[in-house]
C-alpha cells in the first residue's frame, strides 16, 4: 500500500470558553489526520463542539493549545494574513445556512474566493470559465445571474458548493451542509458532495445525519471534546 | 479587486443610507462654501471699496508742507516704485440742500466728509473714475465729464461763479438732491492761528463760511459708509473755501507693487526723511522749531505719517479676519457634524453585514481587505457628498441674492440688511483653491469617520461573525 499524503493534521487541540464564572472545555485534546482523497464524517450531539472544531481546523479561530498543520505548514504559527491566504487557497467551506453574499448573484458568489485570492488579474478569464463550469456541474448553469434570495435552499447550497471548490482547495469543510434542507433536496446535495469530495482533496463532513455520515470513507464521533472512531457500515481510510 | 466590487454592491443595496450620508456631507459643505464665499466677498468688497477710495500709500506731512513740492520730492526719492500721485485734502463739515427743508422728509443737516482732489490725478491713484461711472444701465452718466469731473459746463452757472461737487450716492439720496441742484456747505475757519513767533496757539476766533455748490454728479463705491458721507470737490475749490491749515493734507500714491511695495517705500523714505522735509517746505518757510530741536533723534513718523490705505481701517480689517477665522471654525464643525452621518451610516452597515464580514474572512479576505470595503464605502459617500455639495454650494453662491429674497419672503425677515452691512447686494467671492481645500477636508473627515466602523469590521472575529444571528 502506497503512503498516503497528509493534507491536514491536528494534534491535541484544546479550547475552552468562559461562560460567566464557569469555564467550559469544548475540545479536550482533539487529534485528527486527513489524507488526500479521503472523506471523513464527524457526528456528535448538539453542543458537542463540532462547530468549534471546524473553526479551529478551518483556521477561523485559534485553539488554547495544540497544533494544526495544513499541507505540512504550521497554521497556528502563521500570521493572521498568512492564515487568511491559507483559508483562501487551501480550504473550502460549506455552511448549514449557505452563507452566500446577498448582494451578489450566483456566478459572482462562486467567483468571490477567486477575486479575494492572489493573481486574480492574471487568472480572471480562467476563473470565470471555471465558475461557469462549476455552476454547470452543480446543475445551476441557467441560474447564474440569480441572487441568493431568488434561489431555493438546495440551489443556494449548490452555489455554496461551487464557491467552495473555485480555488481547488486541499480540504473541504462541510458544516451540516444538509441541515437546512428537506430530505429530497438533501439527498441531491449529499450525492453532489460525496461525488466532489471524492476528487483530489480531503473532505471533512460534520453532520447530525448518521446515514449521510456513514456514506463517507471514515466516520468519527465527537465525544467530550475528543474524536473517537465510530462504527460505520462501510469502513474505509485510517483511524482518527 | 473585490474591495471596490463589494463596496459598490453594498452601496447599490443600501442606496438610501448612502444617499442620506452623502446628503449631510453635501449640505454641510454647501453651508461652509456659502458662508466662506460671503465672508470672503464681504472682506474683499470692503477692502476693494476702501482701497478704491483711498490709495496704496498715503503720505501726510505733520508740518505745513507744499504738497506739489512734496509730490516732486517723493517721486525723486521713490522713482519707478511710484506709478502715480495725487494731492488730497480732507475735512469734516455739515451739508444741507439749498432752500427750505421739509423736516418730515429729512434731517436738515448731514455730516459730511469733504475731499479736495485733483480730478484727473485722483483717477490715477484709485478707483475714483470707476466709482463715478458705475451705472452701466443708466443712459445718463453719473458725472457729466469724467475727464474734468468738477467742471461746471453750464455757462450761465459758471458765469455766476458756481463751483461743483460730487456727492456720495447715499448722501445724495439722504439730501434729496439730483444732479443740477445745489447744496450748501459750511466751513469753520480760524481767523488767527499763530502768535508773533509763528507758532500755533489755541484757536479762539472763528469765521463761519457757507456757500452753495452745484451738484455735478454721483460717487458710488458700493460701500455705504463711504457713499453716505463723501463730498468731492476740486483741490483748488477746497483750499479756497476751507482752511487748508486745519485740514488733513496728504499725497496719495499708487505703487508699482501694491501688495508688497509699501514697506520698501516706507523704508526708503525713513532713510532720508529729513531731506524730504527740506524739499517740501514752502518757499521762504523755515524748518518747524520742533524739528530743529529734535532733529538728531527724530524719526520719519515725527515729520510724516506714511501709511497704507488699510491702516485707517486696521481694526475693521482685523475684526473681519478674526470673525472669518471664527466662522471658518464653526462652519467646519458643521462639516464634521455632517461627516458624522457617514460614521453612523457605516456603523449601521457594518452591524448589518456581520455575517457577510464573517463569510469574507472565511473565504480568505484579510483584515485590511474587509476594512477597505467599508472605508471605500465611506469614501464614495463622501465623494458624492463633496462633489454635490461643491456644485450646489457654487450654485447657491451664484444665486445668493435670489436665495436671500426667498428667505425674506418665507420668513418675513431680512437676514442681510444693507444698512448694517454697508453693501446693497450680498457680496460673494469664490476662491476655487479654498473650495477645493474644503472638499478635500470634507473627504478626509469622511475617511476618518468611515475608518472607525471599517476597523471594527476588519477586526471582527470571523468565527463569531459567521454565526451572528
Amino acid at each position: 500500500m502506497s503512503k498516503r499524503e497528509v493534507v491536514l493534521e491536528a494534534r491535541g487541540l484544546k479550547r475552552s470558553f468562559q461562560m460567566g464564572r464557569v469555564a467550559i472545555d469544548v475540545l479536550q485534546g482533539l487529534d485528527l489526520t486527513l489524507y488526500r482523497g479521503e472523506r471523513v464524517s464527524i457526528v456528535g450531539s448538539s453542543g458537542s463542539g463540532k462547530t468549534t472544531m471546524i473553526n479551529m481546523l478551518g483556521l477561523l479561530d485559534k485553539p488554547d493549545s495544540g497544533s494544526v498543520a495544513l499541507a505540512g505548514e504550521d497554521a497556528l504559527a502563521a500570521s493572521s494574513r498568512r492564515r487568511s491566504d491559507m483559508r483562501n487557497a487551501s480550504i473550502g467551506f460549506i455552511f448549514q445556512f449557505y452563507h452566500l453574499v446577498n448582494e451578489l448573484d450566483a456566478f459572482e458568489n462562486v467567483l468571490l474566493p477567486a477575486m479575494i485570492g492572489k493573481g486574480w488579474g492574471a487568472r480572471r478569464t480562467e476563473m470565470r470559465e471555471r465558475a461557469r463550469h462549476l455552476l454547470d456541474r452543480v446543475g445551476l448553469a441557467d441560474r447564474m445571474d440569480h441572487r441568493p434570495q431568488e434561489l431555493s435552499g438546495g440551489e443556494r447550497q449548490r452555489v455554496a458548493v461551487a464557491r467552495a471548490l473555485i480555488n481547488e482547495p486541499e480540504v473541504l469543510f462541510c458544516d451540516e451542509p444538509t441541515g437546512n434542507l428537506d430530505p429530497r433536496t438533501s439527498g441531491g446535495v449529499q450525492d453532489l458532495l460525496l461525488d466532489l469530495g471524492n476528487e483530489d482533496r480531503a473532505m471533512l463532513l460534520v453532520t447530525h445525519d448518521e446515514r449521510f455520515a456513514a456514506r463517507c470513507d471514515r466516520m468519527c464521533r465527537l465525544i467530550e471534546g475528543r474524536l473517537e472512531p465510530a462504527s460505520k457500515p462501510a469502513a474505509a481510510g485510517g483511524a482518527a | 479587486m473585490y474591495v471596490p466590487f463589494l463596496s459598490l454592491r453594498f452601496i447599490q443595496r443600501h442606496w438610501l443610507m448612502t444617499l442620506i450620508g452623502s446628503f449631510f456631507v453635501g449640505a454641510s459643505l454647501v453651508v461652509l462654501i456659502v458662508v466662506m464665499a460671503v465672508m470672503d466677498g464681504f472682506q474683499f468688497k470692503l477692502k476693494e471699496t476702501y482701497a478704491g477710495s483711498s490709495a496704496d500709500m498715503i503720505v501726510t506731512p505733520r508740518f505745513k508742507a507744499d504738497l506739489s513740492k512734496l509730490d516732486v520730492a517723493l517721486r525723486e526719492r521713490l522713482g519707478e516704485r511710484l506709478v502715480a500721485t495725487a494731492p488730497h485734502y480732507q475735512t469734516i463739515t455739515m451739508v444741507r440742500r439749498e432752500g427750505l427743508v421739509d423736516p418730515a422728509l429729512m434731517e436738515e443737516f448731514q455730516v459730511a466728509q469733504v475731499f479736495g482732489v485733483d480730478g484727473a490725478a485722483e483717477q490715477r491713484v484709485n478707483r475714483f473714475r470707476e466709482y463715478l461711472h458705475r451705472a452701466p444701465d443708466r443712459i445718463d452718466p453719473m458725472v457729466e465729464d469724467l475727464d474734468e469731473p468738477f467742471k461746471v459746463h453750464d455757462p450761465e452757472l459758471a458765469a455766476f461763479g458756481f463751483e461743483g461737487v460730487i456727492l456720495g450716492a447715499d448722501l445724495q439720496r439722504e439730501l434729496h438732491v439730483v444732479r443740477g441742484q445745489r447744496i450748501k456747505l459750511f466751513a469753520l475757519v480760524p481767523r488767527s492761528r499763530k502768535d508773533e513767533k509763528g507758532t500755533n496757539v489755541q484757536l479762539q476766533d472763528f469765521e463761519l463760511r457757507q456757500r452753495l455748490f452745484l451738484v455735478l454728479g454721483t460717487y458710488k463705491s458700493g460701500n455705504s459708509e463711504i457713499d453716505s458721507r463723501s463730498v468731492f470737490m476740486s483741490d483748488k475749490t477746497f483750499t479756497t473755501f476751507f482752511d487748508a491749515g486745519t485740514s488733513r493734507r496728504s499725497i496719495r500714491a499708487k505703487l508699482a507693487d501694491p501688495d508688497d511695495g509699501f514697506q520698501e517705500c516706507h523704508d526708503l523714505l525713513e532713510d532720508d526723511w529729513f531731506s524730504l522735509v527740506e524739499k517740501s517746505l514752502p518757499a521762504g518757510q523755515p524748518l518747524p522749531p520742533w524739528l530743529v530741536d529734535e532733529r538728531p533723534d527724530a524719526e520719519l513718523i515725527r515729520a510724516f505719517h506714511v501709511h497704507p490705505w488699510w491702516e485707517q481701517y486696521l481694526n475693521l480689517v482685523r475684526a473681519i479676519e478674526s470673525e472669518k477665522a471664527m466662522i471658518l471654525v464653526i462652519a467646519f464643525l458643521i462639516v464634521i457634524a455632517g461627516t458624522s452621518s457617514i460614521f453612523a451610516a457605516q456603523w449601521l452597515l457594518v452591524s448589518d453585514k456581520v455575517r457577510e464580514i464573517g463569510i469574507l474572512r472565511a473565504l480568505g479576505a484579510h483584515v485590511g481587505g474587509v476594512a477597505s470595503i467599508f472605508v471605500m464605502n465611506g469614501f464614495l459617500m463622501g465623494l458624492v457628498g463633496s462633489a454635490a455639495g461643491t456644485g450646489l454650494g457654487l450654485v447657491a453662491v451664484r444665486y445668493i441674492d435670489t436665495i436671500h429674497d426667498a428667505i425674506r419672503w418665507v420668513t418675513g425677515r431680512d437676514p442681510f440688511n444693507p444698512e448694517i452691512y454697508l453693501f446693497t447686494k450680498i457680496p460673494t467671492r469664490v476662491d476655487m483653491t479654498q473650495i477645493g481645500q474644503f472638499a478635500v477636508a470634507a473627504l478626509i473627515c469622511t475617511l476618518i469617520a468611515a475608518a472607525i466602523p471599517a476597523i471594527r469590521a476588519g477586526f471582527m472575529d470571523p468565527a463569531k461573525a459567521l454565526h451572528h444571528e
